[in-house]
Parts: structure tokens; sequence; C-alpha cells
């Protein structure tokens, strides 16, 4: 479905001189220089697959989305649906959706169905097929009635829902999201997963995401790449991923006595005990232990270092 | 001054800068009107011409005027504005023509007063003109997307916007009939692409008939600004950077 390989690619900056008098030289001369955004990217997507794309502001997660969609030129090692994207064949782009949670595609002063319409009859979807769609998808997020009412009267949350519908009424085969959650409600969110698994399974539409909710990548990513510092970080399963960093997994154990135990503590503050453990089996043993050698324990719990932390670390450069 | 103003002034004055070919030109264009406003009245003053009296100079006004209604700049400000606010995408990324979509919402956008104009030919049998207004509409069409184009390189075209007006206003002939120049400059503004969009559709709608060498030059200047488009748009594309996204 996608294949990239050896991309690099550099955006054209200049740097403002400081003051009123470096303004006025700027309109006169002005310094451009190449920044590097993307290195040596190499990439690919299968049919079917949902891919998180993840990494700090700047990392290059947007112009790598803008790459494979065609929006940036390439030097032709971007092999998108058998289609060099920048040369925008239609055939190519009658297969693609998008959405920029932040950017309407909807006409303003219209009603939404108005502009999902101009979709129907731009990407030619049959009557039939738009006429159930329509309906399966206002009633999956609970527009139905605002279908009649002019956007600019929406909010920001009902916007987006019809962002979604507007990208999904032709069932594209490969669907890019661009932070698709903002402004949605937990019940919308809800609802657009479930919309997009069942895309997923039943069509094989592949997904690009790239978001800052985490909640979307683990609801929804089944492979996440992770970008800093331009290149590639990790590229791997989630579900792999999430077992990678999620090896300081703690027991805290909170006791009005000192706790007796052959296992190291991590952290024994006050009453507050902390162990850490690998797997599931090592956790065991390690409660038998202290429940058999300890009384007066008040309170135990066990936790995992969550999605979010890992890639908080990630972000900040502390596993380096 | 409140040392918060100072900011404020100076910020402002340097954000002015920043779009250095916009600031020029909004410098130079106030230049063109008061030109153009000279030469009208000048040549008021002087009178002493038979074809354009008070009641001629009148309807030739208001002739002028229902043309601005149907030959706005919509294009070229849609263009530029999608390109600034980053919308774009969702033009260039949907299967069909970025110019056609244009074309045909320029034509939405007008096509009430157009139809009126083309009854108008029709009960005046000019069916000529009715060949005529509809080919310099898409020239029109045409120069404005190229102007539209140099967004992807300026990002702010309004001051563009006023020097076409100026420049519609001094040789386009929406204001005064260009015959009233000295033969000399006459004959060099005559067949000027905005001549040839306003000045000639003025006189069509008076009843004149376009002759064949004037669609021959209309049919040069669509093929000339056909690929000045093309091409702008291209280069334009090529140098886009999905801004806003």
């Amino acid at each position: 479905m996608i294949k990239i390989e050896n991309l690099n690619h550099n955006y054209k900056i200049f740097h403002k001189s400081p003051g009123l008098k470096g303004s006025i030289k700027d309109l006169f001369s002005r310094k451009y220089e190449d920044k590097l955004v993307l290195k040596n990217i190499n990439l690919k997507v299968k049919k079917g697959e949902i891919v998180s794309i993840v990494g700090k502001n700047g990392a290059g997660k947007t112009t790598l989305i803008k790459l494979m969609c065609g929006l940036l030129e390439n030097e032709g090692n971007v092999i998108v649906n058998n289609y060099n994207p920048y040369k925008k064949e239609k055939k190519f782009l009658k297969k693609i959706g998008f959405v920029f949670g932040h950017k309407s595609q909807l006409v303003w002063d219209l009603p939404a169905i108005d502009s999902i319409v101009m979709q129907k009859e731009i990407y030619v979807v049959e009557d039939k097929k738009f006429e159930e769609r329509i309906k399966y998808y206002s009633e999956l997020f609970g527009v139905t009635k605002l279908l009649t009412i002019p956007v600019r009267k929406l909010s920001l949350g009902e916007r987006i829902k019809f962002e979604i519908i507007s990208a999904l009424i032709y069932e594209p085969d490969l669907i890019f999201l661009d932070e698709p959650t903002l402004g949605l409600d937990l019940l919308a969110q809800k609802s657009l997963y479930k919309a997009l698994k069942i895309l997923n399974k039943e069509n094989k539409i592949t997904i690009i995401l790239t978001s800052h909710n985490i909640s979307d990548i683990e609801n929804l990513a089944s492979r996440i790449v992770f970008l800093r510092n331009k290149e590639i970080l990790y590229d791997m399963p989630l579900d792999k991923f999430i077992k990678k960093f999620n090896k300081n997994k703690e027991i805290e154990i909170i006791s009005n006595k000192k706790i007796i135990s052959q296992y190291k503590f991590i952290n024994n503050k006050e009453n507050i005990n902390l162990f850490s453990y690998e797997n599931e089996c090592e956790m065991e043993e390690i409660l038998r232990e202290i429940l058999e050698k300890n009384s007066d324990i008040t309170s135990i719990k066990t936790r995992e270092i969550d999605l979010t932390e890992v890639i908080l670390n990630l972000m900040s450069g502390k596993d380096e | 001054m409140n040392r918060v103003y100072k900011v404020i002034f100076f910020t402002k004055l340097k954000s002015k800068f920043i779009y250095k070919i916009d600031y020029i030109t909004s410098l130079l264009s106030p230049f063109f009107k008061v030109y153009i406003y000279y030469l009208i009245w000048s040549r008021v003053v002087e009178g002493g011409n038979t074809e354009y009296t008070k009641s001629g100079i009148l309807i030739y006004l208001i002739m002028g005027g229902i043309l601005g209604l149907i030959f706005t700049s919509a294009p070229m400000v849609v263009i530029a504005g999608q390109i600034r606010s980053g919308k774009l995408p969702y033009i260039i990324l949907r299967p069909m023509s970025i110019l056609g979509k244009l074309f045909i919402e320029y034509i939405a956008s007008s096509v009430v007063f157009f139809l009126i104009l083309i009854g108008w030919l029709f009960i005046n049998s000019n069916i000529s003109g009715i060949f005529y207004i509809i080919m310099s509409f898409y020239l029109y069409y045409l120069i404005l997307i190229s102007i539209g184009n140099l967004a992807f390189k300026i990002i702010v075209i309004w001051p563009f916007r006023g020097i076409l007006n100026a420049l519609i206003l001094l040789f386009g002939g929406t204001v005064y009939p260009l015959d009233l120049l000295p033969e000399k400059f006459y004959n060099i503004l005559q067949y000027n692409p905005l001549a040839v969009v306003f000045y000639r559709n003025i006189k069509v709608l008076g009843g004149e008939k376009p002759t064949i060498i004037l669609f021959f030059i209309l049919s040069c200047w669509i093929l000339i600004f056909f690929f000045i488009s093309k091409i702008s748009l291209k280069k334009g594309l090529k140098k886009y950077e999905g801004l806003g996204l």
C-alpha cells in the first residue's frame, strides 16, 4: 500500500534579522537556508494496517503525511497504492481520504449535507450506497438532526463529526487522519473508533493516524511509528511497543510496620514500599512471600507504566 | 509612548516588512488611482467629444458598473485565501481539476447578472456579442487565476487587488471610454487584455458587434493566459508546502 525508501526532505526557511533595521534590510536581501525535516525514512505499510505516527511537535509527522498524500514533492521514493502521490493522478486521489482536524472542508454557510452531497458527486458514489452510508454515519455519530443546519451554527465537535462523515462517505482505501478527535466528546470518540474499526475490518481500509490524543492511538493503532530527530526511532506493532517499554512494573504496598522481604525495594519511604517486577510470575512470587512474612498490610496496588508515560519519556529523550 | 503600545507599534511595523513585494505594491497602488482620476477629470474638463455627451457618458458608466457585477475578482481572492488559510489541500487532493472547480464557482457567483446580460444581447440580436461576453469572461477568469497564483510566492496578494482595480480603471476603460484618449494612446491600449474584457464588452452591450479581428485577439489572449495560469499553478504547487496544516 505504502512504500517509502531512503526519504530525506528539506524545507527552505529564512531567518528574520532582528529589529526594525533588520526588517528593512530583509526587504532587499534575504538569506534562505535548507532545514532538514526528515532523514533517511524507510517505511512500508500493508493494506489494512492502522499506523500511528507519533513524535513531538516538529518531529516531521505532518511532513511525512504531506509527502504520502501528495502535497509535497518527492524524488520518486514515495509510492502509495502504486502511484507517486505528487503526480496526483485522479485514480490515486479517488482512493484516498483525509481529515485535518483543525481545517474544515465543509462549506461554512451551508448545511453539512450540501458538502457531503458534493463529495458524493466528486467521488462518484452510487445513490443507494450514499443513502445507506449517510444514514449509518449520521446515526452512529448522533448528528441526523444536524444535517440541515448551516455549518457555522455547529459546535466544534459537531463539525468534526461531519468532517469525518464527509471523508468516509466514499469509503477510500487509505485515509489520513490528522488529529481526528479534536473537540470530540468521549462518546463521539468511541463512535469514531467503532466506525473506523468496522471499516478497517470489513473493507480493509488502511489508516494513517497522527494524534496527540493517546486514546486515539490506544484504540485504533495496530502499529506505531515513532519519529525523533527527523528519523524513525521505532517502528513496531503497538503491543510490542508497549511491552518493550513496560518493563518497570511496580507493586506498591502500604503497611504500618516495616516490610520484611528477600526482594529488593526500589523505594520504601515512610510506610509506602515499592517493588519492581518483570512478569506475572515474579509478581505472584513477591506477593506470596510478602503476605506470608508480613501482617498489618493496609493496601496492595500493582502499577504499569502507561502509553502516555512511554511516549513522554521517548519524546523527552529519557531513554537515551 | 506607553511601553506596551510601543512594542505593539514596532511589532506591527516589522510584520509589515515581512512580505516585501506586498509592502512595495501597497505603497505604489494609491499613485495609480490618483493618476487615473487626474486623467478622467482632465478629459471631462476639456470636453468637445460628440459621441460621449453627458447622457452618453452616463450610459457608458452604467454599463461599466453592470459589467463590474459580473466580472468580479472572486477567483483571485479565493485561490489566494485558500493558499493562505491552509485549506488548499482540500481542493488539490480531490479528484477534480482545481481550475475547473474555481471556474464553475465563478460562474455560479455571477450567473444571475450574466443571464440578464445574455438575455439583453439576445433581445438585441447580438449573437456574436453573446459569444464574445462568454469568451471574455473566461479570459478574465484566467487573468485572475494568474494573479492569484502569485500567492504561492508572496502569500499576501491584497495589494495586487488594488493594483488590478487601478489597471482596470486605467487600461480597461470601465470609468472612461478608451477612445477618449489621444489616438496614439488608444491604438496602443485598445487591444490590451483588460480593454478586451471591459472596454469592448461595454461597447458590445451598447450595441456594437465584435469583429473577427477582435475575436482573434481575444482568442490569443485566452491562449496566453491559459498557459500562464497553468504554468504558474504548476510552479506554485511545486513550491507549496501545505502552509498552515
